[in-house]
């Protein structure tokens, strides 16, 4: 296990393509190995942030390329905590996401609106805060470590 | 998006070649699925075994070639990572595909 006492921060900065998230799914796949996570914990805290930088793109910046999308990674003893920042059209709120379908009616079967419903799903904490012209989902995991 | 194709009696076994299915590759992995509904393929497996990531966008394109095909036919899953498996079971689209371990099951399965 990496030195896990002090906290560690990275930042990445994208234009607001969805060429450019899988990017960002894959360093943060790269942190995750580092710290040793599972592969499942892998794979969710990499869906998280790509699903919410792919809001991000879609809702805040309505797919139009041009402006920056930040993704702030911080790792501390026992959690990850991931900050992911626009300045387009912000959120009216954000709160927990109902999602249920009947799995024998396949017309009913969602195809859109389960990213936030992931995200709810997977993260400890979720907030959502616009400051200014800066919108900022923020996500935080904990992790229990064996020692 | 690159995908594989090959026919075994009426059945097309589709295997996307690329790692990620997301919302980058979403709406073309879906026009490229559709086109091969709309030629008169409805029995279709979905081999997964090259995929190692799908996000929301991906599953959701999975799903419109699901209702797609609609009640004429079926599309099933096989190969599937563990990984991805467990997005399936997250958003409990377990229930709704049917997931095959190998294409051959999947194969065995639709020819009944």
């Amino acid at each position: 296990m990496p030195d896990t006492l002090s906290p560690k921060k990275i930042t990445f900065l994208i234009d607001s393509k969805l060429d450019n998230v899988s990017l960002v799914g894959v360093a943060i796949r790269g942190i995750c190995n580092y710290l040793s996570l599972s592969e499942i914990d892998t794979y969710y805290l990499e869906l998280c942030v790509v699903e919410a930088v792919n809001n991000a793109i879609k809702h805040a910046y309505n797919s139009e390329a041009g402006h920056a999308v930040e993704i702030n990674i911080t790792h501390s003893s026992n959690d990850m905590t991931f900050e992911i920042s626009d300045r387009g059209r912000k959120m009216a709120s954000h709160c927990p996401h109902r999602f249920d379908f009947d799995a024998e009616d396949l017309f009913v079967i969602p195809e859109h609106g389960m990213g936030l419903y992931i995200i709810d799903s997977i993260m400890d904490e979720v907030t959502y805060q616009s400051d200014g012209n800066k919108n900022t989902l923020t996500m935080r995991k904990y992790f229990h470590y064996k020692n | 998006m690159q995908i594989q194709q090959k026919k075994v009696d009426n059945i097309l076994i589709v295997k996307p070649l690329e790692k990620r299915i997301d919302a980058s590759t979403a709406t073309e992995f879906k026009g490229k699925i559709v086109d091969l509904v709309n030629s008169g393929n409805t029995k279709i497996v979905l081999d997964l075994a090259n995929v190692d990531f799908i996000d929301s966008s991906g599953l959701g394109a999975i799903v419109s070639c699901l209702k797609t095909i609609g009640n004429n036919g079926d599309l099933v899953i096989s190969g599937i990572q563990e990984t991805v498996m467990s997005l399936f079971r997250l958003t409990r689209m377990n229930r709704v595909f049917q997931i095959f371990p190998s294409e051959q099951e999947a194969i065995q399965a639709l020819s009944r």
